[in-house]
């Protein structure tokens, strides 16, 4: 449930519970493990942090009157997961998920204290990393997964997590315009992580429709399911994804698998050459499928 | 004899060895390079930019064109810088704002903003007032484009248009974007335009600061 899409978007305007009621029901019954709650702004709605904070008392117990299935509050914000948390009753759906902590966020010691505090799984993301003046983008495979390291490290320690109440983000492109390499970057990272024993248990989890972002609407459902198929493979084991979609593994010989591994084959970079130009040559074989 | 529509078909089909040559052809012909500029390069992203805003292009294909642009540039770049012909008025500086490391939509933008022939200094992620008003002044530039994707960090570009108001900068026009931003949210931190994709960002900064032609 996000306000980026049509229906999520309107019944935030509308403050419409039941219409919030309606979604959660629809994505239950489609078999979601974690319903994501974002209620941020987008391109055509303004919205204030404090609209989030006046409505979250409401709709939290009314998504919970309509399912039992925990949520999955999806926000950079402090304030916003302390208010969702205040208002969510564990007795009737389970440990929730705080998504997410990053390098970047302010009072990200907050975050972790939230975590502790209210016992919940955490998502982090890997894609950017700790540095000794603040925080900065993962330009590698090893450098996300040294921050997954970093992060999983944070949740054990200062919010009392267990390995298996993690979820790392790797991080997910566009793969259409992906001049760092950044799908790459994702899958190898998860291979880096499947391959550590420190880090056994530990959930891997990518938003996926940024994957077909800028791509013809026809052809998104069966590229996200070949990057699936591949990441699947990697060691991913959750996806924040449309459960209206039809989300499922490929063959390996399907259309779209051969041709979006190529793709992330071609936008290796090669001696001599820039990440950008790699980027350029993987949009070029994604187009194959237009 | 360079026949531009061929050559803004073949930018636009993002078949950059093949632009560059002509590029190089159309100079050893005689040609202005200022016209090579507009009428050969230019004028073919700026379809690339109006198929995009009507859906019948899409992101990779905009990123192939403007490889195309960039072949066709660098052959140009050199006489430009040469002749003096940039113009201050047509400098972007671009970056996302303190505290977010989101970059891939700005990225586009700035590629489509050289496309359409401005002079983009891109400052990168995670940056401060300081460090835009800074970007501003070494180049002299006529535009500052700020990107965020976080709604935490979002009011941070109300900071920078303060700060930058507070200079003797009143000339300088500022564009916003970003996924949680809004024409709304635009308007009421100051901004003097809101860019939803990148070609209507493009298209702003045209509004905003013609290019002499």
């Amino acid at each position: 449930m996000n306000n980026s899409f049509a229906r999520a978007g309107r019944a935030f305007k509308n403050r419409d519970l039941s219409a919030f009621q309606r979604l959660a029901k629809l994505q239950t019954e489609l078999g979601v493990d974690y319903l994501t709650l974002n209620i941020d702004g987008t391109q055509s709605m303004m919205v204030r942090p404090q609209e989030m904070l006046d409505f979250l008392p409401d709709l939290i117990p009314a998504i919970q009157e309509a399912t039992s299935v925990p949520i999955a509050f999806d926000n950079p914000s402090v304030d916003y997961h302390r208010c969702c948390l205040e208002h969510y009753d564990r007795s009737k759906s389970g440990r929730p998920i705080l998504n997410s902590v990053a390098a970047s966020r302010q009072r990200i010691e907050e975050l972790f204290e939230l975590i502790g505090e209210y016992d919940t799984l955490a998502i982090g993301m890997a894609s950017e990393r700790f540095t000794p003046d603040g925080s900065a983008q993962c330009l590698s495979a090893e450098q996300v997964y040294e921050s997954a390291k970093t992060l999983v490290e944070k949740l054990v320690t200062k919010s009392g997590r267990s390995i298996d109440q993690i979820m790392i983000d790797t991080g997910l492109a566009p793969v259409g315009a992906d001049t760092y390499g950044l799908v790459n970057m994702g899958l190898d990272a998860m291979k880096l992580i499947r391959n550590d024993p420190s880090l056994e248990g530990v959930h891997l989890s990518v938003g996926l429709t940024n994957f077909s972002f800028g791509v013809p609407r026809e052809i998104r459902e069966g590229m996200e399911n070949a990057y699936l198929t591949l990441a699947v493979a990697s060691g991913l084991d959750f996806v924040l994804g449309n459960p209206e979609k039809n989300l499922e593994l490929l063959a390996q010989d399907n259309r779209y698998v051969e041709v979006i591994s190529e793709a992330l084959e071609c936008g290796r970079m090669l001696e001599g050459e820039t990440q950008e130009d790699a980027g350029f040559r993987q949009a070029d074989k994604i187009m194959e499928l237009f | 004899m360079t026949d531009y529509p061929q050559m803004n078909q073949t930018l636009y089909e993002g078949r950059a060895p093949l632009v560059k040559e002509m590029t190089e052809k159309a100079l050893a012909e005689g040609l202005n390079v200022q016209e090579v500029l507009e009428e050969g390069l230019i004028a073919g992203m700026s379809v690339v930019g109006e198929d995009f805003k009507h859906n019948r292009l899409y992101v990779p294909q905009v990123l192939i064109a403007a490889r195309a642009m960039k072949a066709g540039m660098s052959i140009l770049k050199p006489l430009l810088l040469e002749g003096g012909a940039s113009s201050s008025s047509g400098t972007v500086i671009l970056g996302t704002v303190k505290g977010d490391l989101h970059d891939i939509g700005k990225n586009l933008v700035g590629m489509m903003a050289e496309g359409a022939g401005f002079t983009v200094v891109d400052i990168g992620v995670d940056q401060s007032a300081e460090q835009f008003i800074a970007a501003v002044r070494e180049h002299n530039a006529g535009i500052l484009g700020m990107s965020a994707l976080l709604t935490t960090t979002m009011p941070y570009m109300k900071v920078v248009i303060d700060a930058l108001r507070e200079e003797p900068l009143d000339h300088v026009k500022v564009c916003v974007g970003g996924a949680p931003i809004s024409e709304m949210f635009a308007e009421e931190i100051g901004a003097d335009g809101y860019g939803a994709d990148a070609s209507r960002a493009v298209e702003l900064f045209q509004e905003l600061y013609p290019i002499p032609v």
